[in-house]
């Protein structure tokens, strides 16, 4: 009993050890965001416009850009927040972290570790 | 005194004896033939210039008391200078016989003279080649000073009573012109008076003789000729009279006879006045070979004005046609050969008027015909037997409006048909003018000759015809058929005709045309107008096709068609009492069928058509081989007005009508079951189209259709859209049976898309060139500037061996969007609302969207009804229990229906309470892993509420709580579309000292579990459950939100 006790606290106090301060989260200025950008090695295509609003198309699938897709979007710090609209009445959100920005380039992530990266085209 | 009578007695009668002895010495002593034949000669010789031969000489009193009486026996007159067939006699006579009036003579210087007799005697005159003739015996002598003849008679009186020749031979032969005529044993007696400048009678009678003609080329004989002439001169007046009864009258012309025995004969009386030139015909009757011609009346001769004026009365008997034909010269047999007449026909009428060079007088006749027959094989088949006719006709040159033809009537009778005519032609010299009426029975196989053998046509049957024509020449050649006027009835009995492999039979069809139409049922149709009426009418050709009509009733009426300027209009009706057809293994049988068509110009645009066409039947039946149609009653009307104007083919035609369809029922090979139509009954307008009632039976199903379809004409003028509101109902929809039905229909062209479907797809450049639209029909295109709204009510439908009931909604087609609006049904499992869209901006971007609920659903009823479901979010099948399921999606896709994954989206939320788990495969290891206290394959779970969205490829299912056993978990995830996932479970409340989580990733084949940190450890944490909220529960209840809104809209 004694013994199972001392395997608790040093366990215990192996996790106390582990713990450490949360990472601070990066803040990007959403004002880079503003504007066309096409993901690499894709037709895809997002535009992001300062009034928070954006759409998405894939030249790819032959969709134009007058057929894209709106979404509302939000960034937060690093975290990009993009609601898709749907025709029919719903929403489908999407979150990623934002890992680069600058005025020509654009690296996200989603929470499965997907990374996208985006270059500006205008 | 009585001594006076005694002493004159004796003084007279000595004075007579006296006389009667002077007289018996002279006629016996001195006037003996001896002594006066000698004194006769010489007397002769001096006064005739030829040589003369006289035999013997008699002179007679007491015979021809109180005439003298000369005698002459052998008389002849000779020309021995002459060479003829003649000889040297020119004229000879074996006795001439003459008395003379010496008492008148005497006292009143008037020469009788009776009893001139020339007996047995011949005359011969003859002509050489060189043109001497011997009876020129007195040579003209020009120096011969002319007598002094002041025109009158050295006696008072001429009188000569009697004239007789007997067997007497006249011969005239002209070598030079080849003549020769001649006169054999003529025998007449003439009496003849003259006197002077006033008074002349002649009359000759004769007994029959012959005489004969003949030159180089022309010869004629009459035989017979007995003429009797008489003729009275009196002043300026003379009667004549000439009676030659018939006799035999051959001649002969070019070697051709022309007439041979022909009995010509002439009978004329009449009055002549000379200084007016003119003649009173009393009676003028010629006759040949039965033929008489009679002519009474009065003609005169102004030399003046050089014309002749007629007022003259004629009659013409042919009692004997058959011998006028007999007539007819060898010469021309061919021309008559074959033909025979009978008959009789009789002409009478009058010639009236004056006759110059330049006018002619005016006639009529009044034509009878009896008993005429004819046959003419060579013109006609079949011989004309009993033709009777009434012909009158006046005919003036000068006034040809006064001149006609009247046919009271002319019928003519064949061996097996009758034909009547009557009626009048009048302008018989100009234009002429006929109104006309025929009767006619005709059998018609007599008419079969006229049809070409070639044609192959046989006819059986009767037509009785009568037929009506007022119309002039210059109109039938100008075809002016609106000034004709004419009709026609027509009745044909047991017709049977057959024209190669067509036939047609019918027992009594009549037929009727009207030129003009007497009964128009409009002002424009009042130009013709035809009906046939048939009891029976078999049609057939060959043996594959028949049609039999019955009660066959066809009215048309029409304006004239030939004026291309003008719209025609045209009123046809049709009626049957039945009508049945066939060809091959085919047939339609059809009750009262009725059709009536109409064409006639738009009252408010003349210049345009307007059409309108009924179509009505009773009970229908038609047998298509493989499949069946039947139907009580079909009614269409429809009006529709033509604008040629218009480019678009609907603008042209504007209709405008009803349909009106009972009991109709199709048996269709294609289908098991027969498509019942219990009632149609539509409305239609060039701006509306309205189904009252449109009902469908088909095998478990019923439908009934009813709506209206708006703004039609001005959609196709682009001033509005097109606007339609329909109720669809059913009672009960199986729509397992309906799909089975309609498996495999065009099974051709799904195939094609099948094999387009598998091919890649096209590049987005070239979808829409030429070529590929060509190739390529493409996706179903949802019309723009529609807007069709179908308001669903189904009590119940089968699907899936599923009973769903109160199917109700609204099928939509707005604006390029094809929608179905909130259709609610409940199932067995679920109350089900469905919304669901699809657009088709252009060929290949297509648009389809979903918006589907279902409250109170069976998770295992969700996953059978929605298959697909179990793929995007598989955890699924290890629940069981009731919840709500609400699903949004939507995409776009290629003209092959392709998704386009980058245009994917989709969320969904499901919210379940008192679940269970039953995936025994997956729990065991999740449990084992977790340590779970209770292992057993079911397990309770509280509630269960998530949300999952569909980006693209990527599915993400929120975290969400879940309580099992002693465990609190929150699960989430990504499930990626090529079945590949990743998920975490997270436990939050369990009675391990430590937050782990179980990762499931993989794929249904080959999962992988394994134990990890906790991802979702301060989830539904009550200490963290603000953090968490502005997160990730945030999106969850923006998608939930967002999906439920449209069931709240609903049961607002």
């Amino acid at each position: 009993m004694k013994k199972t006790f001392l395997y608790v606290l040093a366990v215990i106090a192996a996790a106390l050890c582990l713990t450490s301060c949360q990472k601070e989260e990066p803040t990007f200025d959403e004002a880079l965001l503003i504007g066309k950008w096409q993901e690499v090695g894709t037709q895809v295509f997002y535009t992001y416009a300062s009034d928070y609003t954006g759409k998405t198309w894939d030249e790819a699938d032959d969709v134009t850009e007058a057929e894209a897709q709106p979404f509302e979007w939000s960034l937060v710090q690093s975290t990009l927040t993009q609601i898709h609209i749907m025709e029919m009445g719903s929403n489908v959100p999407k979150t990623y972290t934002v890992t680069q920005l600058t005025s020509s380039k654009l690296v996200y992530e989603d929470d499965f570790g997907k990374e996208f990266s985006f270059n500006k085209v205008n | 005194m009585k001594k006076f009578f005694k002493i004159f007695g004796i003084t007279l009668g000595s004075l007579v004896g006296l006389v009667l002895v002077v007289l018996c010495i002279a006629l016996w002593l001195v006037f003996t033939p001896e002594r006066l034949t000698p004194i006769v000669r010489s007397q002769v010789e001096k006064y005739v210039p030829c040589p003369t031969h006289i035999g013997r000489v008699e002179l007679t009193f007491f015979s021809s008391f109180p005439r003298f009486e000369l005698q002459i026996d052998q008389v002849a007159a000779l020309n021995p200078q002459a060479q003829a067939e003649c000889g040297d006699t020119l004229v000879r006579a074996d006795r001439l016989q003459a008395a003379v009036d010496v008492k008148a003579f005497l006292q009143h210087r008037e020469l009788r003279l009776s009893g001139i007799r020339l007996l047995d005697g011949r005359v011969c005159a003859y002509v050489d080649g060189a043109g001497r003739a011997n009876f020129d015996l007195f040579p003209p002598s020009p120096d011969e000073p002319e007598a002094d003849d002041d025109g009158g008679l050295p006696f008072g009186l001429i009188d000569v009573s009697t004239i007789e020749l007997r067997n007497i031979d006249l011969s005239y032969i002209d070598r030079q012109s080849g003549m020769e005529a001649t006169v054999r044993g003529l025998c007449a007696v003439a009496d003849a008076s003259l006197r002077p400048m006033d008074s002349l009678t002649v009359h000759l009678a004769t007994e029959p003789f012959a005489v004969a003609y003949a030159d180089s080329s022309l010869t004629a004989e009459v035989r017979g000729l007995a003429p009797d002439l008489s003729v009275a001169l009196q002043g300026n007046r003379v009667q004549a009279g000439l009676h030659i009864q018939p006799q035999a009258v051959s001649l002969a012309y070019a070697g051709d006879a022309y007439l041979t025995d022909a009995e010509v004969g002439l009978d004329l009386q009449a009055v002549a006045d000379l200084s007016r030139l003119s003649a009173q015909v009393e009676q003028l009757a010629l006759s040949f070979n039965g033929l008489s011609l009679g002519i009474q009346g009065k003609a005169s001769l102004d030399t003046v004005r050089g014309e002749v004026h007629t007022d003259l009365t004629y009659r013409l008997d042919l009692p004997q046609v058959q011998r006028l034909l007999a007539s007819v010269p060898a010469a021309f047999h061919e021309y008559v050969d074959g033909i025979e007449a009978a008959g009789s026909l009789t002409a009478q009428g009058t010639v009236q008027g004056v006759y110059n060079d330049s006018t002619m007088p005016a006639v009529t006749a009044q034509v009878q015909l009896d008993g005429v027959s004819a046959a003419c094989p060579d013109l006609l088949p079949f011989p004309l037997k009993q033709v009777d006719g009434n012909l009158a006709a006046y005919v003036n040159l000068q006034r040809d409006d006064t001149t006609f033809l009247q046919i009271d009537r002319l019928a003519v009778r064949t061996p097996q048909s009758r034909i009547a005519l009557s009626g009048r032609a009048d302008r018989l010299l100009s234009d002429p003018h006929a109104d006309l009426t025929a009767d006619a029975d005709l059998h018609l196989p007599e008419l079969a000759p006229f049809v070409p053998d070639s044609m192959n046509v046989t006819m059986a049957g009767r037509l009785k015809a009568r037929v009506a024509a007022r119309a002039s020449l210059s109109q039938v050649e100008q075809m002016a058929l609106e000034q004709i006027k004419a009709s026609a009835s027509l009745q044909f009995k047991d017709l049977a005709v057959a024209y190669d492999t067509l036939s047609l039979k019918t027992n009594d069809t009549r037929i009727t045309l009207s030129l003009p139409n007497p009964n128009a049922r409009t002002k424009h149709t009042g130009f013709a107008a035809a009906g046939i009426e048939a009891d029976q009418l078999d049609v057939a050709l060959g043996t594959g096709m028949q049609a039999a009509l019955q009660g066959l009733n066809l009215d048309v009426e029409t304006s004239d068609v030939r004026d291309t300027t003008r719209i025609p209009a045209v009123n046809l009706r049709l009626g049957l009492g039945f009508a049945q057809a066939g060809m091959d293994s085919m047939s339609v049988q059809i009750e009262q069928p009725e059709v009536a068509v109409s064409v006639a110009p738009q009252r408010r645009n003349a210049g345009q058509p307007r059409f309108s066409v009924k179509v009505g039947s009773g009970k229908l039946n038609a047998d298509l081989g493989t499949d069946r149609v039947q139907a009580d009653l079909l009614d269409v009307a429809a009006t529709v007005f033509y604008n040629k104007n218009q480019e678009d083919i609907f603008l042209r035609w504007m209709p405008r009508g009803a349909f009106h369809l009972q009991q109709g029922v199709a048996h269709l090979a294609a289908l098991p079951y027969p498509v019942e139509l219990p009632q149609v009954k539509m409305d239609f307008t060039p701006r509306t189209f309205e189904i009252e009632q449109a009902g469908v039976h088909l095998g478990a199903s019923d439908f009934n259709l009813a709506g209206k379809l708006d703004n039609i004409l001005p959609f196709f003028r682009g001033d509005s859209i097109l606007r339609g509101d329909f109720a669809f109902t059913s009672a009960h929809t199986d729509i397992d049976q309906l799909m089975a039905l309609t498996s495999g229909l065009g099974s051709e062209e799904e195939t094609a898309e099948d094999d387009a479907t598998e091919a890649p797809a096209a590049p987005p450049a070239a979808e829409e060139t030429p070529a590929d639209t060509a190739a390529y029909t493409g996706p179903y295109m949802v019309p723009q500037g529609i807007d069709l709204t179908l308001h669903t009510d189904i009590a119940e439908a089968s699907f899936n061996q599923n009973l769903i009931t109160d199917v109700d909604g609204d099928v939509r087609v707005a604006n390029g969007t094809l929608a179905l609006e909130e259709l609610t049904f409940t199932t067995p499992g679920s109350d089900i609302q469905l919304t669901a869209m699809y657009q088709t901006p252009r060929r290949n971007h297509l648009f389809v969207g979903l918006d589907f609920h279902m409250m109170k659903v069976e998770i295992a009823d969700l996953l059978h009804m929605i298959p697909d479901l179990d793929s995007i979010m598989p955890m699924l099948r290890s629940f069981d229990g009731t919840g709500e399921f609400h699903l949004a999606a939507e995409t776009n896709l290629d003209s092959l229906y392709n998704l386009k994954m980058s245009t994917l989206r989709g969320a969904a939320s499901i919210r379940g309470e008192d679940l269970k788990l039953v995936d025994g495969e997956t729990f065991a290891e999740i449990a084992r892993m977790l340590r779970f206290k209770n292992r057993q394959k079911e397990n309770q779970v509280d509630s269960l509420t998530a949300e999952f969205t569909v980006f693209r490829n990527e599915i993400d299912v929120y975290p969400f709580l879940i309580a099992i056993d002693r465990y609190k978990a929150v699960v989430g995830g990504r499930h990626n579309l090529d079945m590949s996932f990743d998920y975490n479970i997270s436990l939050v409340e369990s009675p391990l000292p430590f937050r782990a989580s179980v990762e499931v990733s993989g794929n249904l084949d080959d999962m992988k579990f394994r134990l990890a940190r906790a991802k979702y450890p301060d989830f539904y944490r009550p200490a963290a459950r603000y953090e968490v909220k502005n997160k990730q529960q945030e999106l969850r209840d923006l998608i939930k939100r967002s999906l439920v809104a449209n069931v709240a809209n609903k049961e607002e």
